[in-house]
C-alpha cells in the first residue's frame, strides 16, 4: 500500500504535497468525508511519509521534498502493523469510550510525550465525530498551540458533529465520494458480478468501503428477492413479509447491533428501488439504480401515483430514522409493510 | 520544523492588533490608565473571536515592564510580555479549565494564588475554556474569586457564559464578544498575507470570500487562510476557496435554479446527479442552496444592492434577474423544504434521497397560489354561493359531504368546553350550569383549594336571570357565610368556566318556601332539547347554505 493506492482524493493529495514542499505542514488536520473512502488509508500514508527512513522528510535531508514512502523500510512497516511508537490511533467506536475528560487525557498524553523516535508524534481519531462534548473541549487548548511536533488529525464523517470550537481550530481537508465508474471498477476486481457491482457503487454514494460492507452482509441475490417480495405486497402478506426482513436480518447475526445494520441496507435497498419509481414517473430516464429489475419499476411507476411513491419513500426514510434511534424493530417493520400495502394496494 | 500556523504567529501583541472589538478593549485600556482595574473578568462570546489573546494582551499590559505611554498598550518586547505571549510566564498562569475541571486542581490554584508574584506586577490566572469547570470547582473559587489578593486577577474565557454559575458571573466583569464583520476580517487577512505569504497573489473577492466563509470568526478566516496559502499557491482565487471547501460553483447553483424555475423535473434530477458525481457533499451543497435562495429572498424586498447581501458586485445583476423569476412565497417555501431535507440527510443517514425529492417537490410545485389570493378565491366562491353541486368531481364532493358530516360536532364540543367569549350571546339553562359545575370546582381549586371544598358541598339549584341560586344545606350555617365571602371568586370562575357574567345568591335549602316555588318555576327550560341548539349555530347554518346540505345525523367528538 502507498499513495498511489488510494483511488481518487486529488484534492487532498495535492494539498498535502504542496504544504510539505513549502514547508507549511500544520499540526492539526480534520479529514472530512463519508465512512469508507480512504480518509484512514489517506492518515496512515501520511505517517509513514512523515517517518520513512528514505523520504524526504527526515531531518537532514533537504525540506523542499515530495510527499512519499516506499512501505519497506522498517518504520513504514511498523506504521503499516500498528507497531510505531510515535503514531498513535485512537478509535471512538470501537472502545466507545471516549466520553469523558478521562478517557481523551491517553490522546494527550500522546501527543505531549517527546516523540519516541521521529521528529513527530502523530495522534490519528476514528470516527472523531462521536467524541463527546467534554471530551472534544478538552483537548480545545492543545488543539490550538499544540506540543512541537505534534500532528493530530480527526477523521470524521460529519463534519458538523464537532463542536464549532474545535472546527474553527483545525485545517479541513475534504475527501470526496469516488466517482461511480471508479467505486465499479475497484468492486469487479473483488470478484463482484458486473450487475451487482453497477448496483452497489450506485447506492454506497462513491464509497468503496461501504460498498463492500453491505456486498459482505447482504448478497446482490437478497436485494433481488427484497424488491421482488415488495412488488408484490398484499394485504394478506403483509406482516409474513415483516416477520421474514426480520429473520432474515437476524440470520447468523451476532448481536442486535449487527441486525439493525443489516435492516439498515435492507431498508437502503428499497429505498432506491421505490426512488426509481418516483424517478421514472418524473420520466427521468438513465438515472435508474435497479436495472437489473427494470421490469418490475416500470410497472410499478405505471401503477402507482406519485403522491403514493412520495408517501411511501417518505415511510422508508422515517423507518430508517426509527431503526437508527433503536426503536422496537418488530414494531417498525409491521407498520412498515402496512403502510406501503395501504398506499401501493388499492 | 519550525514552522509555525498563521493563527499562531500572528496572535495580536497589543490592543490595536484586536480586530472588531473596538468597545471592550476600549474599557480595558481606560481601566488600566485610571487605575480602576476590576479582580475578576469574564469574557465571553462564540469561538475564534480573540478572548484567548485578549485575556493574554491584558496580562500584558498590566505586566510590561516598559509600561507604555498614554494608550496603555504593552510593548511586546520586553520579557515578561514575551513569556505572556508565549503561554509560559510564571506569573500569567493560563489553565485550560477542560482539561483539569477538577476541585482539586482548584484548590492548588487557590492556595498558590496567596504568593505573591515572582516578578511581574500582578498575578494573573486565565482559566480557558471556563465552561468545563465542576460546579465543586467553581464553588471552590467563590470566597477567593470575591476578594482575592491585591496582586490577583482573573480572567475566565468561555463559549458558554450561561454554564458558569450565577454566584460566578455575578462576581466577575463580564465582556462579551460579538462576532467580527465580514469586512474587518477581510481587512486583517490581506495585512496577514502580506506578511505571511508576500509572494503570493490574493483576489481581494477571493479574501473577502474567505471572511465571508468564516462567518464571523478571525480564526476560522486564518486557518483558511494558511489552508489556502498552501494549496492554492501563486495566487488565491474566489475559485480555489470554493476548491479548497468543497463548495459547488455558485454558477452551478443558480443553474439549477433556473431549472426548477422552468419545471422541468427531469432536468433537475439529471444536474443533481452530476454534482453527486462530482462527489460534492450534499450537505455543504443544500446549505449554498439556501444561502442563494436567501439572498434572492433579501434581493426581492430590499433590493439587490442591499448590504444585507455579501456578495461581490459582479454578482449581483444576476441576483436581481433571479430574484424576478421567483415570487417570495416561493422562496419562503423552498427554503423550509431544503432545511428539512437537510434534518432528513442528519437523521436517516441517506444522503441522496432527501435531496432530490425536495426538488422534485420544488420543480413540480407549478405556479404557487399566495396565501392572499387563495382567501379572495375562497371569498368569491363564497360571494356566488351558487355553486353547481354537479360540477364538483367525485373525489370532491365526497370531502364536502365529510365536511358535513363532521360539523355538527361544533356545538357539542361547545358545550362541554365552554363557547369562547365571541361566541353569540345566548341564554343559559341551568343543566348547563350544573353539568359545568364540577369543571368551576376545579377552577376554583387552583386558586383556593379550601374554598373548592366547601363548594362542593353545594350545588346550584335555580338559574334566574343571569343569577344562580347555590342551595347550601340548613344546618352548615357557616358555609353560608363562607360563600358569602368569597361571592367574588365564585363568580370569577363561573364567568371563566361558563363564559357568561353571573351573578350567585346564596340560599338556605328547605325552609324557605319562596325558593321552592322558584325552583319548580324554573324547571320547563331545562328541558329544552340539545338537538335544537346546534340549529341556531351559525357556522353551521353557512356550510349548509353554501354546500346545500342538510344534518344528518349527531355525532359526539371527543372535546
Amino acid at each position: 500500500m502507498s499513495f498511489k493506492d488510494i483511488k481518487g482524493q486529488k484534492e487532498a493529495k495535492e494539498f498535502f504535497q504542496k504544504a510539505v514542499s513549502k514547508d507549511r505542514l500544520g499540526f492539526f488536520y480534520i479529514f472530512a468525508g463519508p465512512d469508507g473512502v480512504g480518509k484512514g488509508l489517506f492518515a496512515r500514508e501520511l505517517a509513514k511519509s512523515l517517518f520513512c527512513e528514505s523520504g524526504a522528510l527526515r531531518p537532514g535531508k533537504p525540506s523542499v521534498g515530495t510527499l512519499d514512502n516506499c512501505s519497506s523500510c522498517p518504520a513504514c512497516l511498523r506504521i503499516d502493523s500498528d507497531n510505531h511508537p510515535d503514531v498513535n490511533w485512537l478509535d471512538v467506536r470501537e472502545s466507545a469510550e471516549l466520553v469523558s475528560v478521562k478517557d481523551a487525557r491517553p490522546l494527550q498524553d500522546a501527543l505531549y510525550l517527546k516523540p519516541a523516535e521521529g521528529p513527530f508524534k502523530v495522534a490519528i481519531v476514528r470516527q472523531a465525530d462521536r467524541l463527546s462534548i467534554a471530551a472534544a473541549n478538552s483537548l480545545l487548548k492543545t488543539l490550538e498551540e499544540p506540543p512541537p511536533g505534534a500532528l493530530l488529525i480527526l477523521l470524521a464523517a460529519a463534519l458538523e458533529a464537532l463542536p464549532a470550537t474545535v472546527r474553527s481550530r483545525g485545517q479541513v481537508v475534504r475527501f470526496y465520494p469516488l466517482p461511480r465508474d471508479v467505486v465499479e471498477k475497484m468492486l469487479c476486481q473483488r470478484g463482484l458480478g458486473e450487475e451487482e457491482a453497477r448496483y452497489l457503487a450506485a447506492i454506497s454514494q462513491g464509497s468503496p468501503g461501504r460498498a463492500l460492507e453491505i456486498a459482505q452482509r447482504d448478497g446482490f441475490q437478497e436485494k433481488r428477492n427484497l424488491v421482488e417480495a415488495f412488488a408484490h405486497l398484499s394485504k394478506e402478506n403483509d406482516l409474513k413479509v415483516a416477520e421474514e426482513l426480520y429473520r432474515r436480518a437476524g440470520k447468523d447475526a451476532q448481536n442486535s447491533m449487527e441486525r439493525r445494520k443489516r435492516l439498515l441496507n435492507l431498508i437502503t435497498y428499497l429505498l432506491y428501488f421505490y426512488r426509481d419509481i418516483y424517478l421514472l414517473r418524473e420520466e427521468a430516464q438513465g438515472l435508474l439504480v435497479n436495472e437489473d429489475q427494470g421490469d418490475l419499476v416500470r410497472r410499478l411507476s405505471q401503477r402507482l401515483k406519485s403522491g403514493a411513491v412520495e408517501k411511501i419513500i417518505t415511510i422508508l426514510l422515517e423507518t430508517k430514522r426509527n431503526l437508527l434511534y433503536h426503536s422496537n424493530q418488530h414494531l417498525v417493520l409491521a407498520v412498515l409493510t402496512k403502510e406501503i400495502v395501504n398506499l401501493a394496494v388499492p | 520544523m519550525a514552522y509555525q500556523v498563521i493563527s499562531r504567529k500572528f496572535r495580536p501583541k497589543n490592543f490595536h492588533e484586536i480586530v472588531g472589538q473596538e468597545p471592550i478593549v476600549t474599557t480595558l485600556q481606560n481601566s488600566i490608565l485610571t487605575d480602576r482595574l476590576a479582580h475578576a473578568y469574564l469574557f465571553a462570546g462564540p469561538r475564534g473571536i480573540g478572548k484567548t489573546t485578549t485575556a493574554r494582551v491584558l496580562a500584558m499590559a498590566l505586566n510590561c515592564q516598559n509600561k507604555a505611554g498614554a494608550d496603555s498598550n504593552p510593548c511586546g518586547k520586553c520579557d515578561i510580555c514575551q513569556s505572556i505571549h508565549r503561554g509560559d510566564d510564571i506569573d500569567v498562569i493560563e489553565k485550560d479549565a477542560a482539561s483539569v475541571p477538577f476541585v482539586e486542581d482548584v484548590r492548588t490554584l487557590r492556595e498558590n494564588a496567596t504568593y505573591r508574584p515572582m516578578r511581574a506586577r500582578f498575578k494573573v490566572y486565565i482559566i480557558d475554556e471556563a465552561h468545563m469547570l465542576s460546579t465543586a470547582a467553581f464553588n471552590a473559587f467563590l470566597k477567593t474569586l470575591e476578594e482575592p489578593p491585591g496582586h490577583v486577577k482573573f480572567i475566565f474565557c468561555t463559549t458558554a457564559p450561561q454554564k458558569l454559575p450565577e454566584t460566578v458571573r455575578s462576581r466577575c466583569q463580564r465582556f462579551d464578544f460579538r462576532n467580527i464583520s465580514t469586512k474587518d476580517i477581510a481587512k486583517r487577512l490581506g495585512q496577514i498575507a502580506e506578511a505571511a505569504a508576500p509572494q503570493t497573489e490574493i483576489e481581494p473577492q477571493g479574501l473577502l470570500e474567505i471572511a465571508r466563509r468564516a462567518k464571523g470568526a478571525v480564526r476560522d478566516a486564518e486557518v483558511l487562510l494558511e489552508q489556502l496559502i498552501s494549496f492554492a499557491g501563486e495566487r488565491i482565487t474566489v475559485k480555489s476557496v470554493y476548491q479548497v471547501l468543497g463548495l459547488v460553483a455558485e454558477e452551478r447553483i443558480s443553474e439549477i435554479l433556473d431549472v426548477v424555475a422552468k419545471k422541468d423535473v427531469a432536468g433537475t434530477l439529471k444536474l443533481l446527479d452530476e454534482i453527486y458525481r462530482q462527489g460534492k457533499d450534499p450537505s455543504d451543497f443544500l446549505n449554498q442552496v439556501i444561502e442563494r435562495l436567501r439572498d434572492l429572498l433579501v434581493a426581492s424586498s430590499c433590493g439587490a444592492d442591499s448590504p444585507l447581501i455579501e456578495r461581490p458586485t459582479d454578482e449581483r445583476p444576476r441576483l436581481k434577474e433571479d430574484a424576478e423569476k421567483f415570487s417570495s412565497d416561493f422562496l419562503l417555501y423552498a427554503i423550509r423544504l431544503l432545511a428539512q431535507a437537510k434534518r432528513e440527510i442528519k437523521e436517516t443517514m441517506e444522503p441522496r434521497i432527501p435531496v432530490e425529492m425536495a426538488f422534485v417537490k420544488l420543480a413540480r410545485m407549478g405556479d404557487l397560489v399566495s396565501l392572499a389570493e387563495a382567501i379572495e378565491r375562497l371569498e368569491s366562491l363564497e360571494a356566488t354561493s351558487e355553486v353547481a353541486s354537479g360540477d364538483f368531481s367525485s373525489e370532491e364532493k365526497g370531502l364536502f359531504r365529510k365536511a358535513a358530516e363532521e360539523s355538527p360536532i361544533e356545538p357539542a364540543s361547545q358545550e362541554t368546553r365552554a363557547s369562547g367569549p365571541t361566541s353569540a350571546p345566548r341564554a343559559l339553562s341551568l343543566a348547563e350550569v350544573q353539568e359545568a359545575w364540577p369543571q368551576v370546582l376545579k377552577w376554583v381549586e387552583r386558586e383556593e383549594a379550601p374554598l373548592a371544598r366547601s363548594l362542593a358541598q353545594v350545588e346550584p339549584i335555580v338559574l334566574k336571570e343571569k343569577e344562580v341560586l347555590l342551595g347550601v344545606p340548613e344546618e352548615a350555617g357557616l358555609l353560608a357565610e363562607e360563600l358569602r365571602i368569597k361571592k367574588a371568586s365564585v363568580e370569577e370562575a363561573l364567568g371563566e368556566v361558563l363564559s357568561a357574567a353571573l351573578k350567585i345568591k346564596v340560599v338556605k335549602l328547605t325552609t324557605d318556601e319562596a325558593i321552592s316555588s322558584e325552583i319548580s318555576q324554573t324547571k320547563e327550560p331545562q328541558e329544552t332539547p340539545r338537538n335544537e341548539a346546534s340549529s341556531f349555530d351559525p357556522m353551521i347554518e353557512k356550510v349548509k347554505e353554501i354546500f346545500k346540505a342538510k344534518i344528518v345525523g349527531e355525532e359526539r367528538g371527543e372535546g
